[in-house]
């Protein structure tokens, strides 16, 4: 009996899916020298299956991503032409604005950062509230979509509140966004997430004029080397 | 053009469904490489890694229970891709090298079991449990497969392999893991 208490401990430890008591009295099993060699030998064959069923994974979807071609997006050349003979002109353009920004209020760089978390037209065996929510905000009508992305968002669903914060931003409710977005870096235990809130965090500080708190903030991303690094530092440049 | 709905992505890899990769392959591999390439200035075969990585990372994350509900996979995606390149840069550890030997000291570096243990010994060990895995039986195999790495159910391991009920997918799973650790053993003595 005993024993199989022990190994769906085990188990339940190579597959972390411990609750938090049963991770207690695992704990306390770990005293046991013997417990714990046959814990570590057992750990180590899983990590062991793990990491060669992934290579094989690996070296397959390999073999798929080398029949599907990467598509070019058709409007780069035009796109690039553009850019090219529209460079001189800015060139010119930016030495005069230079001057203009110089005095401005920082919440004047606010269009040129903020770019709109990307919206989902489609989704298909999402609940009727979500469908309307996300259909909404790719509709642009932010106000509604913020009506019903507050009922959304909670600390499950933290998501949500990326949506909500991009929503506000867009009604220039600042203070509303800094809130929403306050909220998700607190309650989300996801890297990716986390990195996306803290960025639309400093954009809402940025519309609202808020100079210290953003500059705090530009600081600890750029510190993090995480995927905003670069456009906060380029932010900060502006903002100096 | 495949469209692939949020919620049926994380049913899919929850399910064990290798399909659904194969189709965020096909789906968002011109957006992440495109957009790796652009934004960090990669190699096409770097940035390729990086993206079959980061769909392995997304499968793990499901799996393991740390992700249930994805919005926008594309973007989620791309980010585990960029996040893999800066993490990339910061150990400047090239990426491109990842094989089974590298996936397993991912999976046992944070474990704090393995602070004091030889890394050589471990990294036997992996050579040792492949070979083990080889002679203890495609069914063990599987049933192993399904239950350490996909966390399915019993009752779903013995609908899958046909076994009268879930205790005696228990006791075989019991029995072919044993029989694997024992093998592992036994190999490691020689």
């Amino acid at each position: 009996m005993q024993e199989e208490t022990h190994r769906a401990l085990i188990d339940k430890y190579l597959t972390d899916s411990l609750t938090e008591s049963e991770k207690d009295s695992f704990d306390l099993l770990l005293k046991d020298p013997e417990f714990k060699e046959a814990v570590l030998y057992e750990k180590r064959v899983v990590a062991a299956i793990k990491a060669s069923a992934n290579a094989k994974l690996k070296a397959h979807l390999k073999g798929i991503s080398s029949n599907t071609p990467i598509t070019e997006n058709s409007n780069t050349n035009y796109i690039k032409k553009l850019w090219l003979s529209a460079a001189s002109v800015l060139i010119i353009a930016s030495i005069g604005y230079f001057f203009y920004t110089s005095n401005q209020p920082i919440s004047n760089q606010f269009e040129e950062f903020y770019e709109l978390y990307p919206a989902v037209t489609i989704q298909r065996g999402e609940g009727d509230e979500v469908n309307k929510a996300l259909q909404l905000y790719s509709e642009e009508k932010y106000q509604e979509a913020a009506n019903e992305l507050t009922s959304l968002a909670s600390a499950d669903q933290p998501t949500y509140y990326l949506y909500l914060g991009n929503c506000y931003l867009q009604l220039g409710q600042s203070q509303n966004a800094i809130a929403a977005f306050e909220t998700l870096i607190e309650v989300s235990n996801d890297s990716i997430l986390t990195q996306h809130s803290q960025w639309y965090l400093a954009l809402a500080y940025l519309q609202s004029n808020e100079p210290e708190s953003l500059k705090a903030l530009l600081h600890k991303i750029i510190d993090q080397q995480g995927m905003y690094t670069e456009l906060a530092s380029k932010l900060l440049n502006k903002i100096d | 053009m495949i469209h692939l709905d949020n919620d049926s992505i994380v049913l899919r890899l929850k399910q064990g469904d290798q399909s659904c990769l194969e189709d965020l392959v096909v789906a968002y591999k011109g957006y992440c490489v495109n957009g790796l390439k652009k934004k960090t200035r990669c190699q096409n075969e770097e940035a390729e890694d990086l993206f079959i990585d980061a769909l392995l990372e997304l499968r793990d994350k499901v799996l393991s229970g740390k992700l249930d509900h994805l919005i926008n996979a594309k973007s989620y995606i791309f980010g585990i891709c960029y996040n893999k390149w800066l993490s990339a840069q910061r150990v400047k550890n090239k990426m491109n090298s990842i094989d089974a030997e590298n996936y397993y000291q991912q999976y046992l570096k944070d474990d704090m079991l393995f602070e004091s243990d030889d890394v050589d010994y471990k990294m036997q060990l992996l050579n040792i449990t492949n070979k083990a895995l080889e002679t203890i039986g495609e069914k063990c195999y599987k049933i192993i497969k399904y239950f350490y790495l996909e966390k399915k159910s019993m009752e779903d391991i013995a609908e899958i392999m046909g076994f009268a009920s879930s205790d005696v997918a228990k006791t075989s799973k019991s029995r072919c893991f044993k029989k694997l650790v024992e093998k592992t053993k036994e190999l490691e003595k020689q």
